[in-house]
């Protein structure tokens, strides 16, 4: 140890660089990680849904202006449970994945200790036509259907029962049973609702940084849809029947909706849940793509940086480690010395490096509202440019190790 | 002089190829980092109206009740039917432009013909001197045709490609919103990013496909939203069917000031005009007004987003890194040559000589590692374009981008090589001659 640090003072230019290097990369690191994280986590998120079954139809605007009748819509789910392979169909809005709208609101739990921020989608038989997986309680009856309408929110403003999924029934509910229990919605919405059942998962449709911490929480409300002027459908077939009832599904709804001057409407989007959730994501993919080929330059620039730097500071002492060879160090000695030459000199670097990261962090938030770095992130850049240092040492050490005891007589 | 460097230096990559390798690869992924994100944020940040962004402003005023729960003490970024008008006819010298934007069901006259939504923006007509819009065909319309509710429509020209082939349209007729309006004008394509006179539907994106007078629009019977309402009170909805409602903003207004005089006088008449409507009991809030250019205005409201900022902060980091790297490298790979150089000075090399000879050197791997990290830069930004995100179909590769990037990468290596040059140079031959 003592020699070392006298080296480091002796040679100050090549430590500074090198410390100088790692305290960048840890910086920029962590920045990334919690980046990518950020645009990675509703990746990996399990959506809840059935597998290869749910076609989700969106888009059907009435451009007159005037809003699809609730015969209209029932209609139009006639249709579309009479196609064969057809398991379950339900209205909704605003849909997983499809829906270009939010609706969102924080929920209280009703004794007023706990609130969670939710998406609300509303729908006339959601969990079966999504294939959701209840884990507690029980679906909807048919009798709790509430007319949903523009006039009460879609259903908000009366005393509908409610499913929570699992996610946010544990953030209003984290010491009690949920089933039974009362939410409400929003501050503007006086109405309680009683919790029926629970579902394992289902991804919101409004990510975001703020609630990334919140993809999994949904509140879903039975409502039966009247004078609403786009409406959505989701319908659950049999896997093998999928294509067919893909095909027939545009057939169902022009019957349901036909197009003329009192009922014109959009040209509705038709898509199996897989391939909505993939492009739905598709911009999410791209900027995970991007971050970590941010993130792996910044490693590979650092490597090679550090392999550089030591490779020649290594050089430089040749006829140093020849004397300490001809002295009686074995080689393993030559090769943890260096070792821990690095190890000290990535632990300053990561030290600085954390320390530029939370400053550049608390700067960025004060300018442009940036979420807080997770400081989870520092011990895990840490942890990698250890791992780096060691890496990018490994090769000079080894050389160093095989010098000669001999070198140290030789040149003079 | 500068062959003889020139040659020295391919001397010195083939006797140190991996390190020279090494020194390129970083250089190109520095530059292909650091290129494609400043790339995005120079293609976001720049101003939409470069001619007279400073000329044209957004003016705030605060008409909201003195106590609502939880508001900003900004003002609303939009006006009140009432104000909107209120302002719009109190400054009748200025260029100015009411607007507001929707969705309109829109035909051709053709019998049969497909109805379909299309992206609309209300306003008057002194939107298109304003703003500079230009036309292919015909020409935007008269303040007679804003005060007689004209029916009258000025359209994009891709909706004109898609309903006429791209003929000249001007007194054509179509059925928005059930009403005929005559074709006016045909807008070439004219899309300025960010759209900045109205970010409430986000900052980037295509522009408005029909154009149709402020009050004519207000007067169709329609049920789209008059733009994005934000009312107060405990009737959120107040505004859907009823724009003039008095506690909803959604207009947008913009005005031409061409002086810091008009500016100040304006910002004047706002206060004025505020103090006038607290005495009528319309206001509560003492006068709480803004008055922004278009820059102002969009660094008030972050158009540039954030995830953009932190990018170009992370590549502008590992632009540091590489350069922090050259700085090393090129030091290693000189003073190891301590040797070769001392036996030059030796041989009557001046110092000088030695340091051009690095300094070239430096600048060779910069522009090797440039000419590797064009491939990466472009790259980049095909990833960035396959964000679906409203900017990134702004992000277009130039060929002055690629000069740019070759620059910047032999730029900074020089620049990164002198100071290792100067220790090169300062070598003592003596010295080094005597070890060898």
């Amino acid at each position: 140890m003592q020699p070392m640090l006298k080296t480091f003072r002796r040679h100050r230019l090549m430590p500074t660089l090198v410390v100088m290097q790692i305290a960048l990369a840890t910086a920029i690191l962590c920045n990334a990680l919690s980046l990518l994280q950020q645009r990675l986590a509703p990746l990996l998120v399990h959506d809840g849904v059935a597998a290869n079954q749910v076609i989700l139809i969106s888009h059907i605007y009435n451009t007159t202006g005037k809003g699809w009748s609730g015969a209209q819509i029932q209609t139009g789910y006639a249709e579309l449970r009479a196609i064969p392979g057809v398991i379950a169909v339900s209205a909704g809005s605003p849909l997983p994945m499809v829906s270009g709208w939010y609706d969102s609101d924080s929920i209280f739990s009703s004794n007023g200790k706990h609130k969670a921020n939710a998406a609300i989608y509303v729908g006339s038989n959601l969990v079966n036509a999504l294939g959701l997986k209840l884990v507690a309680g029980r679906n909807f009856s048919p009798s709790e259907l509430v007319d949903a309408t523009m006039q009460n929110e879609g259903g908000l403003n009366t005393d509908a029962p409610v499913i929570l999924t699992h996610a946010i029934a544990q953030r209003l509910f984290p010491d009690t049973n949920p089933l039974g229990q009362q939410v409400r919605v929003g501050s503007k919405h006086p109405s309680y609702h009683t919790v029926v059942g629970v579902v394992g998962h289902l991804l919101r449709n409004d990510l975001n940084s703020a609630n990334q911490p919140a993809v999994g929480n949904v509140l879903l409300v039975p409502g039966r849809f009247i004078d609403f002027p786009a409406i959505e459908y989701a319908v659950r077939a049999d896997p093998n029947a999928l294509p067919a009832v893909l095909k027939s599904i545009p057939v169902a709804l022009r019957r349901a909706f036909p197009s003329n001057d009192a009922t014109a409407h959009s040209r509705p989007r038709i898509a199996t849940f897989e391939a909505a959730r993939a492009a739905f994501f598709h911009g999410r993919r791209a900027a995970v793509w991007l971050l970590s080929s941010v993130t792996l330059v910044v490693l590979i620039v650092t490597l090679i940086g550090i392999m550089g730097l030591t490779g020649f500071w290594v050089q430089q002492r040749t006829r140093q480690i020849g004397v300490r060879r001809a002295l009686g160090a074995r080689r393993v000695d030559i090769l943890r010395y260096f070792q821990t030459e690095n190890l000290l000199l990535a632990t300053a670097g990561i030290a600085l490096g954390c320390a530029a990261a939370i400053g550049i962090n608390v700067w960025l938030m004060a300018h442009y509202a940036v979420p807080r770095l997770p400081i989870v992130y520092l011990p895990i850049g840490a942890v990698a440019l250890w791992l780096l240092g060691q890496l990018a040492v490994l090769g000079p050490a080894l050389r160093a190790a095989r010098v000669p005891p001999t070198t140290a007589m030789r040149a003079a | 002089m500068f062959g003889y460097a020139f040659k020295l230096a391919l001397r010195g990559f083939r006797r140190n190829t991996v390190l020279t390798a090494l020194m390129v690869l970083a250089v190109a992924l520095g530059i292909g980092v650091a290129m494609s994100m400043f790339t995005v944020l120079h293609n976001l940040d720049g101003n939409p109206l470069p001619q007279r962004g400073d000329e044209v402003l957004h003016p705030q005023i605060d008409p909201r009740p003195a106590d609502l729960p939880g508001a900003r003490r900004a003002p609303p970024d939009n006006l009140t039917y009432i104000d909107a008008l209120n302002l719009y006819h109190l400054d009748q010298a200025s260029r100015r432009a009411l607007m507001s934007a929707n969705w309109l069901p829109l035909r051709s006259t053709v019998a049969g013909s497909p109805l379909r939504m299309e992206t609309t923006r209300a306003t008057t007509h002194g939107f298109f001197p304003m703003f500079d819009v230009p036309f292919q065909y015909g020409a935007a319309w008269s303040a007679q045709d804003d005060t007689r509710r004209a029916q009258v429509v000025v359209i994009s020209q891709k909706l004109n490609d898609r309903l006429f082939g791209g003929a000249d349209s001007v007194g054509r007729e179509l059925i928005i919103a059930t009403k005929l309006f005559r074709i006016i004008g045909v807008i070439k394509s004219w899309n300025p990013q960010p759209h900045f006179w109205d970010l409430d539907d986000g900052a980037y994106g295509a522009a408005a496909q029909i154009y149709l007078p402020f009050f004519t629009w207000l007067e169709l019977p329609q049920d789209y939203g008059y733009g994005p309402m934000d009312c107060w009170g405990d009737n959120p909805g107040a505004g859907n069917h009823n724009p003039k409602a008095a506690q909803c903003t959604w207009a947008q207004y913009w005005v031409q000031l061409n002086t810091p005089a008009q500016v100040r006088a304006y910002r004047d008449l706002l206060v004025r005009y505020s103090q006038q409507q607290h005495a009528l009991g319309r206001f509560q809030r003492a006068p709480n007004v803004r008055l922004d250019d278009v820059m102002q205005w969009l660094n008030y409201k972050h158009v540039v987003p954030v995830i953009v900022r932190m990018q170009t902060w992370i590549a502008f980091g590992v632009f540091v890194i590489c350069l922090l790297n050259a700085v090393g490298l090129l030091l290693a790979k000189f003073l190891r040559r301590g040797g070769e150089i001392g036996v030059r000075r030796a041989l009557g090399a001046r110092k000088r000589d030695v340091f051009a000879q690095c300094v070239i050197e430096s600048a060779l791997i910069g522009l090797l590692g440039g000419i590797v990290g064009l491939p990466l830069v472009w790259l980049g930004l095909w990833l960035i374009r396959q964000q679906p995100v409203s900017y990134a179909a702004t992000v277009q590769v130039s060929p002055l981008l690629l000069v740019y990037a070759l620059l910047l990468a032999a730029v900074a290596t020089l620049l990164a090589g002198i100071w290792p040059a100067w220790r090169a140079a300062r070598i003592a031959p003596a010295l080094v001659v005597k070890s060898l």
